[in-house]
């Protein structure tokens, strides 16, 4: 654990930081250290916060990764090269996941929207349920009285005297 | 990755081949946390110039609502001075309406019926701008990206991604006017990345030199409703009796009140939940006994509406949340044991 701390902070001798490496690369507990010393480091010096399991969130989305390449030589230099395009393929992997945890939302929402609406409470009350939500939607702050046009919509019915 | 540790990794002689599984994610977890770390960063940076621009500037333009298939424009003019904000929206296709917003109230004008639809704000002071817990608790449930840049209405915007990380809420896209932060146009996605609605200015003037008529009603104010005006506000915090058991992750009750109807007759309790981007609304009243309303969902724009009559009273719930969503609210209301 100590020489985590040490491969981490660049001050182990390069025969040492492969063997920790190795280490690193088959030892779960250890690797999940790896990960806390950085959000330790990333917090005190007060750099965005990173959530804890980020690293298994990598480690699952370079999972669903098609293509790893491997190059023999020229490691570091390739690694350096690889590792721009690989960044950009996660957050692509990224979209697709989220796409896939989604089209299926739990509670089968499909069933739901078979229904057809209804029209109770009455459309006036509706209506003014509408506009009493949109005091507190934060798309309000964001946009002001803009968001309000979903509360005068043209296909809403203007209330009767 | 600390730039030591990158110095650690570098020596040649130290990776063979077989390392270089372990040095690839070394190398992404902090590469790509970081990139991620900052970009999340100035994307919530860009959040909060959003709500100040939204509340400091001075601003006129013309802007498209669009849900479904449909699309209709409108005007608004937003105009601050000593006193406070000002807002004025007025429809520009199809029947006239116009919408006025000052630092106390919401009026709402029908033109074709000649109705003005009169509502307290209540919460004005508590939600003045996206709030710091607001945007810890956006990162929680979206990842958060800047996007590249777009030119919208003759302006240079930079665009923001909001991806859900469930299936509770809505997706979205956000263009902001760089210089000022103003909000140019902004899109909702649903769960299948389908667009649900969208805000687009055409032209927009940005701090223009604005009179405090641009803002004034063009149609004549009621006077106060004595019926309100008797009972006070028309809508207070309250400890309503009821309560959600099992709203979906990350929706926290922000409001809690009692809202005079705009009948005048009866109350219904208002309980408002937000996971910090969007917000669901729980509507509960009595249910008078000559109506029997079926359970079910509606939707309009990005709004989804879901009614459920429960023993003798009708809840509703709405907000700009996924079916799932407001239906998994409406379904866990109960009132709070005593």
């Amino acid at each position: 654990m100590e020489r985590i701390s040490e491969l981490m902070d660049g001050e182990l001798p390069a025969r040492e930081c492969k063997r920790q490496i190795e280490r690193l690369e088959h030892d779960t507990k250890l690797s999940t250290e790896w990960d806390t010393y950085h959000l330790i480091r990333d917090a005190l010096r007060q750099e965005v916060e990173l959530r804890p399991d980020f690293a298994r969130r990598v480690h699952a989305r370079i999972e669903r990764e098609p293509t790893v390449i491997a190059p023999h030589t020229r490691l570091a230099h390739r690694v350096i090269r690889y590792t721009l395009p690989m960044a950009a393929g996660v957050a692509g992997v990224a979209v697709v996941g989220w796409l896939a945890l989604t089209a299926q939302p739990p509670g089968g929402a499909g069933q739901m929207q078979a229904k057809a609406p209804v029209t109770v409470p009455s459309a006036a009350a509706m209506s003014d349920y509408m506009r009493a939500h949109q005091e507190f939607s934060p798309r309000t702050a964001m946009q002001g009285v803009a968001s309000y046009v979903r509360t005068v919509s043209a296909d809403e019915t203007a209330p009767a005297r | 990755m600390s730039a030591p540790a990158l110095q650690a990794l570098r020596p040649l002689h130290c990776i063979r081949a077989g390392l270089l599984p372990a040095l690839f994610v070394a190398q992404l977890w902090s590469g790509a946390a970081r990139a991620e770390a900052l970009d999340q960063s100035e994307a919530l940076a860009w959040l909060q110039r959003i709500a100040e621009a939204a509340r400091a500037l001075n601003y006129r333009g013309t802007f498209v609502y669009q849900h479904g298939d449909q699309a209709e424009t409108s005007r608004i003019t937003h105009f601050v001075d000593r006193t406070g904000e000002y807002e004025k929206l007025e429809t520009l296709d199809g029947p006239r309406r116009e919408i006025i917003r000052n630092k106390d109230e919401i009026l709402t004008f029908y033109a074709e019926s000649g109705v003005v639809k009169r509502e307290r704000r209540t919460a004005h002071k508590l939600f003045p701008a996206l709030l710091p817990e607001q945007l810890a608790a956006i990162t929680e449930h979206y990842e958060l990206e800047k996007d590249g840049q777009a030119r919208i209405a003759g302006y240079d915007a930079q665009a923001l991604k909001l991806k859900p990380r469930d299936g509770f809420r809505y997706g979205h896209k956000l263009w902001a006017e760089v210089n000022t932060g103003l909000l140019l146009k902004a899109r909702m996605f649903d769960e299948k990345n389908e667009m649900v609605e969208q805000f687009h200015f055409t032209e927009v003037t940005i701090n223009s030199l604005l009179m405090r008529e641009a803002v004034k009603p063009t149609f004549p104010i009621p006077p106060n409703d004595s019926r309100r005006g008797g009972r006070g506000e028309a809508a207070l915090p309250a400890d309503t009796g009821w309560m959600v058991r099992d709203q979906p992750a990350g929706f926290k009750k922000i409001m809690e009140m009692r809202r005079l109807k705009q009948s005048g007759e009866g109350y219904v309790a208002h309980l408002v939940f937000s996971d910090g981007l969007a917000a669901v609304s729980v509507f509960i009243e009595p249910l008078p006994a000559t109506r029997h309303p079926v359970e079910g969902l509606s939707q309009q724009g990005a709004v989804n509406i879901y009614t459920r009559p429960m023993s003798d009273q009708l809840v509703t719930v709405l907000g700009e949340a996924p079916p799932v969503t407001v239906r998994q609210i409406a379904n866990s209301v109960v009132p709070k044991s005593r």
